[in-house]
């Protein structure tokens, strides 16, 4: 997902995303060290997990805001979490034999 | 109650597509009927009211009953591996829309009787909440109509949507050919939607797992929280249905898995047993040797009135086709439905969190199956 604003997001200690909880309200169940990442309009914005300080990271962005800049919050269709699925169309196969599941 | 011939309005076709109802007709003739109308008193309609939300009751009686007792969940067709997860869910009452249909009888003689409770993957929703409304107030508008269903479903995403993380749902049904399942699904989904949450769609063969049999979406996003219109009893069975077992937690399914309990015909007999002569059951059993007089086999997992058999003297008399296994039945004593001039109609009374919302009604013959037409009401006091 793509920034359409200057768009802050927050990061643990190691530099994996967390909620923003984490730095709004200084949330014990993140484990501390937790600080906002900032990214320009236009960067990639990351998911939950992602982490940011990889080396050859696509998040290009700054643990310092630029001065004069405002950051908005990232837009809830990032606050997500991605993991690859191995396996699709385990389900579905009940709904194909009898036209649909309604009742 | 009384049926009213109504003239149809022009090109009516057109105008319920227009709020989505595009399977209004097909080669047998109309689904939706507005050649007539049901009408009721104020105080029949209250009566409908006062025994959905009892029945109610008496479900969640029994579902506190089954959630701890494994063989009663085994009656219900859960399967054993999911029995835990069944009473857990129960336990700790996940967030639920709480929402569904009960089937009625009502023959005006006796108080509305159940038939069963469609509250797992309820259809006819888009009918009840918004095209019998426009009906009304296109042809009735100085009538009421038994109709909050959409207010109430909005106001129950509202009270859920805190315990739903970041306030996101994704709605996935299986590409039936009629579409209904689709655009029922796409209703729920705007009626979410209108309550503030983010939502996401996905057909139900495109769910994917990862390696720790965590379910995510086209994009490989984890779901944290799935509504469907595709029942428990298939998930379960299907290939993703144990392996999603070791973190089915980590999503809030709506309806929640619990909803295994009450989404099959085996709690009838289950029902009758603890709350015998109730004056909205049926007398039901899982031993057909056990029924006095006429009565209906169903089986314990079947949809729109597939495999049913009407039983009168020892003789079938009536029977439905369909691809449901008839190994497991449930018997319930017959109900004299009563003919209003075109059909027996049976009331769909919905429910939301405990509250009565909507009423439904398909006419059909004496099993009222996938051929039913929709028919709809005013109240007239």
């Amino acid at each position: 997902m793509i920034a359409d604003r200057d768009t802050r997001v927050c990061v643990d200690q190691k530099g994996n995303r967390v909620d923003d909880d984490g730095c709004t309200r200084g949330s014990s169940r993140f484990g501390g060290g937790m600080g906002w990442f900032y990214i320009g309009r236009g960067g990639r914005l990351p998911y939950f997990g992602d982490n940011v300080r990889t080396q050859g990271s696509r998040f290009v962005g700054s643990a310092q805001p630029s001065a004069g800049t405002s950051y908005a919050d990232a837009p809830a269709g990032s606050r997500m979490t991605r993991s690859a699925a191995v396996s699709r169309g385990g389900f579905g196969s009940s709904g194909r034999s009898f036209g649909g599941g309604r009742s | 109650m009384k049926r009213l011939a109504v003239q149809p309005r022009e090109n009516w076709q057109a105008i319920v597509e227009e709020s989505g109802l595009i399977w209004h007709s097909d080669a047998n003739g109309a689904y939706w009927d507005e050649s007539a109308c049901y009408s009721f008193s104020l105080a029949e309609i209250e009566e409908i009211e006062a025994a959905t939300e009892e029945v109610q009751s008496l479900y969640r009686e029994a579902g506190h009953k089954i959630a701890s007792d494994e063989r009663l969940l085994s009656v219900c067709g859960i399967p054993s591996d999911y029995h835990d997860i069944v009473s857990a869910a129960w336990t700790h009452q996940a967030p639920a829309l709480d929402y569904g249909r009960f089937d009625f009888g009502c023959n005006g003689k006796s108080p509305p009787k159940l038939f069963e409770y469609n509250c797992d993957t309820p259809s006819a929703m888009l009918e009840t909440a918004i095209v019998q409304w426009d009906w009304k107030q296109d042809r009735f508008p100085e009538y009421d109509q038994l109709n909050s269903l959409h207010e109430q479903l909005v106001g129950r995403w509202r009270d859920i949507a805190s315990k739903l993380p970041h306030e996101t749902a994704w709605f996935t049904h299986s590409n039936d050919p009629a579409h209904e399942d689709t655009i029922t699904t796409t209703y729920m989904r705007d009626i979410a939607a209108e309550a503030g949450l983010d939502t996401r769609a996905i057909l139900i063969d495109d769910i994917g797992i990862d390696a720790d049999g965590r379910i995510v979406d086209q994009d490989d996003t984890l779901i944290t929280a799935l509504f469907k219109l595709y029942p428990w009893e298939w998930l379960a069975a299907e290939d993703f249905g144990a392996k999603i077992l070791p973190h089915m937690n980590e999503t809030a399914w709506l309806e929640p898995v619990w909803k295994m309990m009450w989404s099959n015909k085996a709690i009838l007999a289950i029902l009758w047993d603890m709350f015998p002569g109730h004056p909205n059951l049926l007398p039901a059993s899982l031993d057909p040797a056990r029924m006095q007089g006429d009565y209906v086999s169903k089986p314990v997992h079947a949809r729109e009135g597939a495999n049913i058999e009407i039983v009168s003297q020892g003789q079938v008399k009536a029977r439905s086709e369909g691809q449901y296994s008839r190994t497991r039945m449930v018997y319930q004593q017959l109900y004299p439905l009563r003919d209003f001039g075109n059909g027996y109609p049976v009331l769909g009374s919905w429910i939301v969190n405990g509250t009565a919302a909507g009423l439904g009604i398909r006419e059909d013959g004496l099993i009222t199956g996938n051929r039913a037409r929709f028919v709809p009401h005013i109240i007239q006091d």
